[in-house]
């Protein structure tokens, strides 16, 4: 296994503030999975999709900030090594970015897999269809691969705190925020809109589209990480 | 074919014993089956139905081999509107032939439906039911002999005389829906069984009118074990909500005689009856269910329990060497599907049925009328059961696609998110009371052998109210004349305010209850009253009226 990545998911899945950041996210889904138990039945419809739109767009917006936060360094975790620390190594700077990639991928898949019997749950329990719960979580992983490692980027490229959360705060407010803005047609740039769509009317070909277009924005991180590594190992910082 | 072949006036010719169900055996083609063959005896009174109400069926099942199954009654209606089953369990064996008694409600008479029966899970043999005539209410007859009641009948609200014999009469006092006077001039009691003698019973103690005339100068059948009771109970002629009138003359000697007075003696037992409907109920049912406090403590004690599992497994996941991460890809399929299973038994238990239930005591009887009005609240708007004790029919209130079985007990079946519900019975109410008042002091006593407590009592006292303390074994209430209050000026005391103020506005407007001036309303949770969800026994509260009788 990448070196990169195996550091990096021991660190997120083994040390005291991973196992924080977990608990901190499967208790928000099980406290949406809670309020949205219903109290009584029969005055509103218990398979009312609106809930579960709502406790899958937080999945999405938690797995998707967790893994860019975590990536960048903005949480960090003792033991997990940023890009500036790593470009500092031995290791070439396409097994540090393709590390980064798998690490990320690995660590919003395990995010979305511990929380998938608790979605899994608030839909059954309305008994909604198990299927776009599928669907929103094969779309979240894809977003919050993507936001990983751009995130990895970010906390090579900026190494001002300020700068990089600004920038890390304003790239999900585009991701998730601005691209909901977008005419009727854009909507499925938008991944709660897309979701909202999955949940409604089922399977849209706008899936397979959406997932490819993370992916490619994900490769284009990893290009820039590679690029960033031997930007620092040229330059010595990481302006 | 003697009723087709010989109408008389509005009614019928009377049967002779055991002819009763000649005009329907006619109609009913016998069907083939290598298992069983059914045959139509009797549909209403003598082919007369009122339609929407209950009304009596009776089929006779001949086995071939060995049946266990169920005698249904499918009943179409006009509209198209869904098409509902009323049935009865049969279990023959192989030669036997037995007669199945089958309440059931009828939408249309030109068409009322098809009797089936299903045994090992298919269908064994099908007979259409005869054409059934329509009537708004009915006078039935037990006389081998003319009565001379069809002239009166006729100009009275244009009603029916049905002459049918003793062993047709159902064994629900339901079934006698649309029937306003059963007549009984000649009974043979031998053939009728006890079901039968309760149905009378208990249809005349919840308002039904029953006329004794004697056969001749017969009057044995005053006394035996079917109306003896009955007019040993009758105070005035009057017991619970109905009415024992005996002529001592016997009215088929003047019978096609038309003579005036004896229209006027006719018209004078024909007068409508008041109707033993709880109308206004229907609102009162509760819009929505409760989801059990235990399921919401169940779920969020599995996640609790959960997000340990999860840190745990996530430290030796951190190690990433296959067999932890195989591990932990099985414990999340594992957990996936018990999250499935725990969702499955929440909303199994969050559903259930609401229902505005009235227990109303019949005076003289220590017996109540029970009304249910109710629904379904299914969370997932499937196949569920209702069922209930067997001196209860309960029906769809709405049209829908129900089957409804009386057998050991009542059971509705059908599907969808919410049904509307009703039920009627006569339960036993062994809770009696005087109300006493000497001088100033106004006092009751209460005594209650039914083994529940009487909670948040109330006393109704010729429209005004008081509150009481909850009611045991027995108890001695003094009551204060302080703490009167108008029973339509009531604060809301309780979350089921609206059923408390229907009850005491019932027990104000309602002709024949508002005659006991003085009542004991409680709450109590008899699971005899009470109705099954899917097994689980739905113990809502129900609210008991009790006539208290002035002390003498």
């Amino acid at each position: 296994m990448n070196p990169v990545a195996r550091g990096d998911l021991a660190a997120r899945l083994g040390t005291f503030r991973g196992l924080r950041i977990q608990t901190i996210y499967l208790a928000i889904c099980s406290a949406f999975l809670l309020l949205s138990l219903p109290r009584e039945i029969g005055r509103f419809d218990l398979r009312d999709a609106n809930l579960l739109l709502a406790v899958l767009a937080v999945q999405v917006v938690t797995v998707t900030y967790l893994s860019s936060a975590v990536a960048s360094a903005e949480l960090s975790i003792e033991g997990e090594k940023g890009l500036p620390d790593l470009a500092l190594s031995a290791f070439p700077a396409s097994v540090i970015a393709a590390g980064k990639a798998l690490s990320s991928a690995a660590y919003a898949a395990y995010l979305l897999a511990i929380g998938l019997p608790i979605l899994v749950m608030a839909a059954a329990l309305r008994g909604a269809a198990l299927a776009p719960v599928g669907w929103a979580t094969l779309l979240s992983c894809a977003v919050a691969t993507a936001a990983g490692i751009w995130g990895t980027w970010l906390g090579g490229r900026f190494g001002s705190d300020f700068t990089r959360s600004f920038i890390h705060w304003s790239f999900l407010g585009l991701l998730l925020g601005a691209t909901a803005l977008l005419p009727p047609r854009w909507w499925p740039a938008n991944p709660i809109r897309l979701i909202d769509v999955l949940v409604r009317e089922g399977w849209t070909v706008w899936l397979p589209v959406a997932v490819v277009g993370y992916l490619a924005l994900a490769a284009a991180g990893v290009v820039l990480t590679r690029r960033q590594v031997e930007h620092t190992r040229a330059y010595g910082d990481g302006a | 074919m003697l009723a087709a072949a010989a109408p008389a006036a509005a009614g019928t010719v009377p049967p002779g014993p055991g002819q009763a169900s000649a005009a329907t055996l006619a109609a009913a083609p016998a069907p083939a089956s290598d298992r069983a063959s059914l045959r139509v005896v009797s549909v209403g009174f003598d082919g007369r139905v009122r339609l929407g109400q209950w009304a009596p069926v009776w089929i006779d099942v001949t086995a071939a081999a060995d049946i266990d199954g169920t005698v249904l009654v499918e009943t179409s209606t006009p509209s198209g509107a869904p098409v509902v089953l009323f049935g009865a369990p049969i279990r023959a064996a192989a030669g036997a032939q037995i007669r199945v008694f089958v309440p059931a409600i009828f939408f249309d008479g030109r068409q009322p439906g098809v009797v089936h029966l299903d045994a090992g899970g298919g269908r064994v043999a099908s007979v259409p039911l005869p054409r059934l005539r329509s009537t708004d209410e009915l006078v039935v007859v037990l006389s081998a002999e003319p009565i001379g009641a069809e002239p009166a009948a006729a100009r009275l609200d244009r009603l029916d005389v049905a002459y049918v014999a003793p062993e047709v009469l159902p064994k629900s006092w339901q079934a006698y829906g649309g029937v306003r006077l059963l007549v009984v001039r000649n009974l043979d009691e031998r053939l009728l069984d006890e079901a039968q003698r309760m149905a009378i019973r208990h249809w005349v103690w919840v308002g039904g009118r029953l006329l004794l005339v004697p056969a001749g100068d017969d009057t044995r059948h005053f006394g035996g074990p079917t109306l003896g009771p009955l007019r040993a109970g009758a105070a005035a002629g009057r017991i619970g909500r109905g009415a024992v009138i005996t002529w001592q003359h016997d009215p088929s000697v003047r019978a096609g005689l038309g003579d005036p007075l004896d229209v006027r003696e006719w018209e004078a037992v024909l007068t409508p009856r008041v109707a033993p409907h709880a109308a206004g109920l229907e609102p009162l049912v509760p819009a929505t269910r409760m989801v059990p406090g235990r399921v919401h403590l169940a779920v969020g004690a599995l996640i609790l329990l959960y997000i340990a599992l999860v840190r745990r497994v996530s430290r030796w996941l951190a190690t990433l060497r296959p067999a932890p991460v195989a591990a932990c890809a099985l414990l999340v399929a594992a957990c996936v599907a018990a999250a499935v299973q725990v969702s499955v038994v929440a909303r199994r238990e969050a559903s259930g049925v609401v229902t505005a239930t009235v227990i109303e005591g019949l005076p003289g009887t220590r017996h109540g009328l029970v009304h249910i009005y109710g629904r379904t609240v299914s969370a997932d708007g499937g196949r569920f059961s209702v069922s209930a004790s067997p001196e209860m029919l309960v029906w769809a209130a709405a049209p829908a696609p129900v089957r409804i079985v009386q057998g050991p007990v009542t059971t509705l079946e059908g599907r969808g998110a919410s049904v509307q519900l009703a039920g009627t019975g006569v339960l036993p109410l062994p809770v009696t009371g005087v109300h006493e008042q000497a001088d100033e002091v106004e006092r009751i006593t209460v005594t209650n052998q039914s083994g529940l407590t009487l909670e948040h009592p109330w006393i109704f006292s010729y429209g005004r109210v008081q509150a009481v303390p909850a009611i045991g074994e027995s108890a001695r209430i003094t009551l204060n004349r302080q703490a009167w209050q108008a029973h339509d000026r009531l604060q809301r005391t309780e979350p089921n305010h609206q059923l408390l103020l229907w009850a005491f506005s019932r027990l104000q407007a309602d002709a024949i209850l508002k005659a006991t001036p003085v009542w004991l309303v409680g709450w109590w949770r008899d699971p005899a009253a009470a109705l099954t969800w899917d097994g689980r026994s739905e113990k809502t509260r129900q609210l008991v009226l009790v006539p208290l009788e002035a002390s003498r």
